[in-house]
C-alpha cells in the first residue's frame, strides 16, 4: 500500500472534505438548536480547527520519520498510546457511520431510490475496501483529479440560491451566546476533519513553504462550509430545521433546477463524490488506528480489520444511529476532545520530545 | 528413405574436420533448405547457407567468387578476401554462428578449424514503407514502420541524426530468436528506465515472439492490468517525438508496431496531427475527444439510470419524447441498452474480420438495417439506439483503449441499471482509484492530472503551442529538462 502524499494533495483533501460532510444532516441539526445562528457555530468550530491544524502542521514540519504510534509510544508510553488510539478509533468509526447515514438520506430521499441500508452500504463498503487496498496515495490522487469538478459543482449549486436568499433571515445575529456555546460543545464531534493527518505523519513528503498552502486550502474549504450554511439559513429561515439533507434542499434553487427537470441533481451527484472520498479517508484512519492498536504492520490488506469496519457500518441496521449518537455524545465529547483538540495542541511538543529521546538514547529499532 | 537422403547430404562432404560445422549439420538434419557447397582452393572450404533465407546472387558475388579467385588457407585469410561491401565477421561462439545462420547469414567453414566466417547474405523481403492504416493524418509525415527491424531503425535514425541515439540489441525467443532493439536518446532518457526495460526483455524466456504485443505483455508485469501501460505507434515521427521527451522505444523484428515506454493514459488523447495545429485548436479537439470518451463510457449508464430511477432530472419536454418512444418497448431500459451495446460490439468485431472489399458496405448496411428494423419492429427505442451508437462512435476517439472502454461501458451500464446514480458514482470512483494507483515504469498512469504535474499540463487535455513548450515533461523520467533554449 502506497500511502505517500505531498502537501499539495493534503491541502486539496482538506479543501474537498471540509465542505463535504458539513452539508448533509448537520445544518438542520444545528438549526434545531440555534436557529439561524447555526452558521456562527460552524464558523467558530472551524476557527478552532484552524488553530489546531496550525499546531499539527508545525508538528509535521518538526517530524522527520515517526508515525503517530512511535511518537506516542516514546513520549507517553504504550498503555496511554493504546488508549489514545482506541479513542481515535471510536471517533473515526462513528464519524464514518454518521456520514454514511447522511449520504444514505440523500440517496434514499432526494434521489427517490427505493433502497435499503444494505443496498447502500455494501457498494460503499466495497469502495472503501478497494481504496484501502490501493493506499492513501490513490485516494489523494483521485481527490486531486476530481477536486476541480467537485468545487465547480459546489459553486454551481450555491451561487444562484445565494442570489435568491433572503439575508435578513439571519438577523438578529448571536442572540443567545450561552446556547451557541452549548451547541458548539455538543456538536464538536462533527468537526476536526484534519485528523487524518495524524495517520500520515511519516508519509508526508517534505516540501518547503507548504504550510501556507494547506492553511489557505483549509480556510477556503471552511469559507465554503460557512457560506453554504448561511445560504441554507437565509433560504429557509426558522424552518431550516425541517429541511434535511441541506444540500439537496438548497440545490433546488440552483440555476439549472427548474420545474421541467432537476438537472441540479447531476451536480449534486458529482458533489457527493466528495462525501465518498471523505468516507475513504475515514476508513483509512480507522484501518491505521486498528493497525496501531493490534500492532499489525503487514503491507497486505488485513481482512480482520476490514471486517471490523464492515461491522461498524452495519450498526444502523440494529438501531437508529443519530438518535443514540446525540445522547452518547453528551459523554463522548470529553474523550473525543483529547484527539480533537488536546493532541494537536501538544503534538509539536511530543514530536520534539520523541526526536530528542532518539538522539539521547538511540531508540530507533524498537519503534521506527 | 528420407533419413538416408539427409545422411548422404551431410556426409558426402568428406574430410571436413570442424566442430561448428559438424554441430550445425546435426542440428539441421531434416531441413531441405540447408545447403552445403564444398570448394577446394588451397584447403577444403564448406559454404553453408539456408536456401530460403539467403540471396543466391549475394552468395555468388560475395562468397563463392572471392573464394574461387583467391587462394585462402585459413579463416583469417577468407575473412580478408571477402570483406568488401558487406557485413562479414568471424563467429566468436557457436551460438553466435547459429544465430547469424538462422537470420540468413552464409557460414564459411575451413577444414581443420573450429570457427567460421559469417557473411551477411540475407534476402531482402517485406513491404516498402507506406502510410500506416491505423494512424492516418491530414497533415504531417506519412511514413510508417514496416516489419523489417532494420528499416524501422533506419526510419528512426533518419530523424535522429545524432550519436546520442543509442540502440541495444537483444534476441528473444528460443525458436524465433527475434531481434529486439531498445532505442533511446542518451542524455535525455533516464538510464535506469532503459536498464529496467533491457533487464525485463532479457529475462523473457519464451518459445517465440511473433509481434511487439508479445513483449508488451512482459514489459507490463501486472497480469490483470485493465489498461495498456505500454504505448504503441506505427509512425516513426511519433516514436522520435516520444524519445525526445525521454521515453524509450522498443523495436521488434517482424512487427510494424513500435513500443514506447513509459506510457500515460493521456497519450491516447494525443494525435500526431495535433502538433500541426495551434494550441487553441488542439485544446478544443482534445477536449472534444475527452468529452466523447467520458460520454461513451457513462452516457448509456446515465441514460438507464435516468430512465429507470431518476426521471425527475430529465427536462419535461425531453422526458415526454423519451416516454413516447419507449412506452411500447417490451424490455426494461437496462436490457434494451445492453442489447444495443452488444449489437454494436458484434458489428464492430465482424467488421474487423470481414474482407475489406465487403466490410464497409456490409457493416453500414448491417447497422442501418438492424437499427432501423429493430426500432420499427418496436424491439428497441430510437433514443436507446441513438445513445448506443453515439457512445460506440465516441469510443474511437481513444483508439488504443477502445476495447477496454467498451467493456467499461457495459459494466457501468449494468451497474447503473442495478444501482442507479449511486452505483455509477461508486463505480467511477473505483475506476479512478484503480487508474491512479497504476504506474508505468515509475510514471503515474493518470499524470499530469493525478498526481497533478502543473508543468506537464502544457501537452495534456489543454495544449500549448509547440513553441511555448520550453521543457520536457516532469512525469516522464528524463535527465535533461531543457527543450528550448
Amino acid at each position: 500500500m502506497n500511502n505517500n502524499v505531498n502537501m499539495r494533495q493534503l491541502a486539496l483533501i482538506l479543501l474537498v472534505i471540509i465542505p463535504g460532510g458539513k452539508y448533509l444532516t448537520l445544518p438542520a441539526m444545528l438549526a434545531r438548536q440555534t436557529g439561524t445562528d447555526s452558521w456562527i457555530v460552524i464558523a467558530t468550530m472551524l476557527l478552532i480547527d484552524l488553530i489546531c491544524l496550525c499546531f499539527l502542521l508545525w508538528a509535521v514540519g518538526l517530524n522527520h520519520r515517526y508515525e503517530l504510534k512511535d511518537i506516542l509510544n516514546m513520549t507517553v508510553g504504550r498503555p496511554v498510546a493504546k488508549i489514545v488510539f482506541v479513542i481515535f478509533l471510536a471517533f473515526v468509526l462513528i464519524r464514518m457511520v454518521t456520514l454514511m447515514t447522511s449520504a444514505y438520506d440523500v440517496f434514499s430521499a432526494s434521489f427517490a431510490v427505493n433502497t435499503n441500508w444494505l443496498g447502500f452500504f455494501i457498494p460503499v463498503f466495497l469502495l472503501m475496501t478497494f481504496s484501502l487496498s490501493r493506499g492513501f496515495n490513490a485516494i489523494a490522487r483521485v481527490n486531486e483529479a476530481l477536486f476541480t469538478i467537485i468545487i465547480i459543482c459546489l459553486i454551481c449549486m450555491l451561487v444562484y440560491p445565494a442570489t435568491n436568499a433572503n439575508w435578513e433571515e439571519l438577523y438578529p445575529v448571536a442572540t443567545d451566546i450561552g446556547k451557541l456555546k452549548e451547541t458548539m460543545e455538543d456538536y464538536s464531534f462533527w468537526f476536526s476533519d484534519y485528523v487524518f493527518i495524524y495517520f500520515l505523519l511519516s508519509d508526508i513528503k517534505s516540501q518547503k513553504n507548504v504550510a501556507p498552502v494547506t492553511l489557505i486550502c483549509f480556510i477556503t474549504g471552511s469559507l465554503f462550509a460557512v457560506f453554504m450554511n448561511t445560504v441554507f439559513c437565509a433560504l429557509y429561515g426558522n424552518t431550516a430545521q425541517f429541511y434535511n439533507p441541506a444540500m439537496s434542499k438548497v440545490s433546488q434553487f440552483a440555476v439549472f433546477a427548474s420545474v421541467n427537470g432537476r438537472l441540479d441533481w447531476l451536480f449534486l451527484s458529482v458533489w457527493m463524490m466528495s462525501i465518498f472520498i471523505k468516507l475513504c479517508v475515514f476508513a483509512f484512519c480507522a484501518y491505521r488506528c486498528m493497525c496501531s492498536i493490534f500492532r499489525t504492520a503487514s503491507p497486505a490488506l488485513n481482512w480482520w480489520i476490514v471486517s471490523v469496519i464492515a461491522l461498524a457500518g452495519l450498526t444502523p441496521l440494529l438501531f437508529p444511529v443519530e438518535e443514540y449518537l446525540l445522547k452518547a455524545l453528551k459523554v463522548l465529547k470529553y474523550p473525543f476532545a483529547v484527539v480533537q483538540y488536546i493532541l494537536p495542541m501538544t503534538m509539536p511538543l511530543l514530536v520534539t520530545l520523541a526526536h530528542r529521546r532518539t538522539l539521547k538514547e538511540g531508540v530507533t529499532h524498537e519503534y521506527a | 528413405m528420407l533419413w538416408w537422403y539427409i545422411i548422404r547430404c551431410v556426409t558426402h562432404i568428406k574430410g571436413m574436420n570442424s566442430k561448428y560445422f559438424t554441430k550445425l549439420s546435426q542440428l539441421y538434419r531434416g531441413c531441405d533448405d540447408f545447403r552445403v557447397r564444398t570448394i577446394t582452393n588451397g584447403c577444403d572450404i564448406n559454404v553453408v547457407s539456408l536456401d530460403t533465407m539467403c540471396s543466391v546472387s549475394k552468395i555468388r558475388e560475395f562468397v563463392i567468387e572471392p573464394l574461387i579467385c583467391v587462394k585462402a588457407h585459413g579463416l583469417k585469410e577468407i575473412l580478408n578476401s571477402i570483406s568488401c561491401g558487406i557485413t562479414v565477421r568471424e563467429a566468436v561462439s557457436f551460438e553466435q554462428a547459429l544465430s547469424d545462420f538462422t537470420n540468413g547469414y552464409t557460414l564459411v567453414f575451413v577444414d581443420g578449424e573450429d570457427g567460421c566466417v559469417c557473411v551477411d547474405t540475407r534476402v531482402e523481403t517485406g513491404r516498402s514503407v507506406t502510410e500506416p492504416p491505423t494512424s492516418l493524418v491530414m497533415r504531417g509525415p506519412r511514413e510508417g514502420f514496416v516489419e523489417d527491424v532494420k528499416v524501422n531503425i533506419t526510419l528512426l535514425r533518419k530523424r535522429l541524426k545524432t550519436p546520442d541515439f543509442k540502440t541495444v540489441q537483444l534476441n528473444v525467443g528460443r525458436y524465433t530468436d527475434t531481434a529486439v532493439y531498445v532505442c533511446y536518446i542518451e542524455g535525455i532518457a533516464d538510464i535506469q528506465v532503459v536498464e529496467k526495460i533491457v533487464q525485463r526483455i532479457s529475462d523473457i524466456d519464451i518459445d517465440g515472439v511473433m509481434d511487439s504485443s508479445y513483449l508488451s505483455r512482459y514489459l507490463d508485469p501486472r497480469k490483470t492490468a485493465l489498461f495498456y501501460r505500454v504505448g504503441v505507434t506505427e509512425k516513426p515521427d511519433v516514436a522520435v517525438a516520444k524519445m525526445l521527451e525521454g521515453r524509450v522505444s522498443v523495436v521488434v523484428d517482424g512487427s510494424p508496431m513500435v513500443l514506447t515506454l513509459p506510457y500515460l493514459f493521456i497519450e491516447d488523447l494525443q494525435s500526431p496531427g495535433d502538433y500541426h495545429e495551434s494550441g487553441l485548436v488542439t485544446s478544443v479537439s482534445r477536449l472534444l475527444r475527452f468529452i466523447s470518451v467520458l460520454a461513451s463510457v457513462l452516457l448509456p449508464a446515465v441514460y438507464v439510470c435516468l430512465q429507470k430511477y431518476n426521471y425527475q432530472i430529465i427536462p419535461l419536454k425531453f422526458l415526454i419524447t423519451i416516454l413516447n418512444s419507449t412506452q411500447s418497448i417490451p424490455f426494461s431500459p437496462l436490457s434494451e441498452m445492453l442489447m444495443v451495446i452488444i449489437i454494436f460490439d458484434i458489428l464492430r468485431e465482424a467488421n474487423l474480420r470481414m474482407p475489406t472489399a465487403v466490410g464497409m458496405s456490409l457493416s453500414l448496411v448491417g447497422a442501418i438495417v438492424l437499427g432501423d428494423a429493430a426500432v420499427k419492429a418496436g424491439l428497441l427505442s430510437a433514443p436507446a439506439v441513438m445513445v448506443g451508437a453515439l457512445s460506440g462512435i465516441g469510443l474511437y476517439t481513444m483508439p488504443e483503449n477502445t476495447l477496454v472502454l467498451s467493456m467499461l461501458r457495459m459494466a457501468f451500464t449494468y451497474i447503473g441499471g442495478i444501482m442507479g446514480l449511486l452505483g455509477v458514482l461508486l463505480g467511477l470512483l473505483v475506476l479512478l482509484l484503480y487508474m491512479s494507483s497504476v504506474d508505468s515504469f515509475g510514471t503515474p498512469y493518470l499524470a499530469p492530472y493525478a498526481p497533478s504535474v502543473q508543468k506537464d499540463r502544457q501537452d495534456a487535455v489543454f495544449a500549448k503551442s509547440i513553441n511555448d513548450t520550453l521543457q520536457r515533461p516532469d512525469s516522464v523520467p528524463n535527465v535533461n529538462k531543457t527543450r528550448k533554449k
